[in-house]
């Protein structure tokens, strides 16, 4: 099976990048110093549980604007970086696939990232055990999942950038772009907030706040965000959700985002590498 | 047996540049098949597309009975390449991209061996990033040798090279091709290509303007079979133009060189020059393949008006 011999020969290449280990150790350095900052402020709070549960979600908030830049940085030369150099020469010209050369560096980057996601919060559970009174395990399990799972979807679409060009300097341009949009606009404006203004502003609808917090969710990064207020009941819109609230706008709905996310990203790639000449 | 069959192969980039111009050839197996022409003349675009790199225009190309634009993938486990061009993993060492070859081709080299054969044995455990030119040449030569291949697809597989290394690659190519390997060898260096090749194909501007045996080409050439005399003295009437098959005469102090039409002519001009001066040194030259090789690019040169841009790499 050749996907897994370009995960080998990948994996063995990548874990020797110091650059790498670097990017990957940025997210667990921040979140150790972060609980261990936030210790003194436990008492705030009505419980140390409510404490402890609030501070990993702060965490889960600083991974959503670092965990993309991680994995970018992991994953944009992956496939652009080897047709620059002429290295995809030797890989295409062996009984590759192009379907398994991005299904193999997908596989093989995505471990890497998750790999700092679990260095992350191994050092946030070291932190938690030592420094903290409670440790919230259930919180802890499904925000690490979340994150885990946001780092594979960033890294799909790493990969997806970086078979679609055929030059380090595009990548790394779409790349910058596409975090541009996705995480940076989003400090200031959501798709939901501009959905509204088109829709009751332009078209004249009523108001439909669940669609509009839908088309929020489906940025990764929002829908990221609003799963880990409503686990952690640390919502900025406060209190319990509603019993009509729809299935889509529940927490879990953001595994089935994130999924879309890994898929899309690397099929257009796929689309996209395999129409091309690597000369 | 066709190892490489080519037919109306057309590629055309981005912009209307045309860098193969409906080619077409077949190659046999176990043939020593020498790819010629200068930098840009389409050599390097026609082996991205009979490597699967990438896609023609128009016409077809058939590589070991499989059309290298379906389920070409398979095929390339009896193929070994040697692009041009190409880059190794720094961070990897010589045994671990032999390794990764092994692995991806199913083969069952030993890798010691194979790097023994190439001569990087005593830097197998070395990473890449450190090697120079031609060691990391002599290890993808050695990456194309894995698995016994059927075919070897060499391009510039010189570059980089030292003497040395280039009279074994030969060699290695040579026992190869005894053993009935079929050697695909592009270079734009003409004694590379006639010290190994069978056949060879001439490249200009995207297309082929010469297929054929070196020997048949060269005798293609008429009245550049030089032959130098060194003389004592000259004499005033040598009379060499009254011979047939003599075309020009040049005296230049105690030499004179001759360029006749084919080798026979040679002999009759050593035995015409004996009887008249007395002769101290013979040199004879054959055509060499650069005299062939200008005549055949230049020619097409001025024939052709079309745009034919520089693309390669």
């Amino acid at each position: 099976m050749s996907v897994s011999d370009v995960i080998w020969k990948d994996f063995l290449n990548v874990r020797r990048s110091k650059g790498i280990w670097i990017g990957l150790s940025i997210y667990a350095v921040l979140a150790g110093l972060f609980l261990f900052a936030q210790r003194s402020r436990l008492r705030y709070y009505e419980s140390a549980q409510e404490g402890a549960v609030a501070t990993l979600s702060q965490v889960a908030s600083i991974g959503s604007f670092l965990v993309p830049i991680v994995a970018f940085v992991a994953a944009y030369l992956a496939i652009a970086g080897e047709r620059e150099t002429g290295s995809a020469k030797l890989e295409l010209g062996l009984p590759n696939t192009r379907r398994d050369v991005i299904l193999g560096k997908f596989v093989s980057r995505s471990l890497v990232v998750a790999l700092s996601i679990v260095i992350a919060y191994a050092v946030a559970a070291t932190c938690l055990f030592a420094l903290y009174p409670v440790f919230p395990a259930q919180t802890f399990l499904a925000l690490f999942g979340i994150m885990s799972l946001y780092a594979i979807a960033y890294t799909a679409i790493a990969i997806g950038i970086s078979a679609s060009v055929a030059s380090k300097a595009r990548a790394a341009a779409v790349g910058f772009g596409v975090y541009f949009v996705l995480n940076v606009v989003l400090l200031v404006t959501t798709p939901g907030t501009i959905a509204r203004r088109i829709l009751v502003g332009i078209v004249g609808l009523d108001e439909t706040p669940d669609i509009y917090n839908f088309i929020s969710q489906l940025v990764p990064s929002q829908s990221v965000l609003q799963a880990v207020q409503r686990l952690t009941g640390n919502s900025v819109t406060g209190g319990e959700l509603a019993s009509s609230t729809p299935f889509y706008l529940q927490p879990e709905f953001v595994l089935v985002i994130l999924c879309l996310w890994i898929v899309f990203p690397v099929v257009v790639g796929y689309y996209r590498f395999s129409r091309a000449d690597v000369s | 047996m066709t190892a490489i069959d080519v037919n109306g192969l057309h590629k055309e980039f981005d912009g209307g540049v045309v860098a193969v111009d409906d080619l077409s050839f077949s190659i046999e197996s176990g043939e020593i098949f020498g790819f010629l022409g200068p930098n840009g003349a389409g050599k390097s675009t026609t082996i991205n597309i009979l490597l699967g790199y990438a896609s023609p225009t128009a016409g077809r190309a058939t590589v070991l009975g499989q059309d290298v634009s379906t389920n070409f993938t398979q095929t390339r486990k009896r193929i070994g390449i040697l692009p041009e061009g190409y880059s190794l993993y720094d961070r990897l060492t010589a045994r671990e991209h032999i390794q990764w070859v092994i692995r991806t081709k199913d083969a069952a080299d030993d890798p010691d061996a194979i790097l023994e054969r190439v001569g990087i044995a005593d830097a197998a455990d070395r990473r890449v990033g450190g090697f120079s030119k031609g060691m990391g040449q002599r290890l993808t030569f050695g990456m194309a040798l894995v698995g016994d291949p059927d075919l070897l697809i060499l391009d510039e597989p010189s570059s980089g090279l030292d003497p040395t290394g280039i009279q074994e690659m030969r060699e290695t190519i040579r026992e190869l091709a005894a053993d009935g390997t079929t050697v695909f060898f592009s270079s734009h260096v003409l004694s590379e290509v006639e010290a190994v090749c069978d056949r060879v194909g001439i490249m200009s501007e995207g297309q082929l303007v010469a297929l054929d045996e070196i020997d048949a080409l060269r005798a293609q050439i008429d009245g550049s079979m030089r032959i130098t005399l060194t003389l004592e003295s000259v004499p005033d009437s040598l009379e060499l133009e009254r011979l047939n098959g003599v075309e020009t005469v040049t005296v230049d102090g105690n030499t004179v060189t001759v360029s006749c039409r084919n080798n026979a002519d040679k002999l009759d001009v050593i035995n015409h020059v004996d009887e008249r001066a007395t002769v101290t040194n013979v040199v004879s030259e054959e055509s060499s393949m650069e005299d062939l090789f200008n005549r055949y690019t230049e020619a097409s040169h001025s024939e052709t008006d079309q745009q034919v841009g520089e693309v390669s790499q």
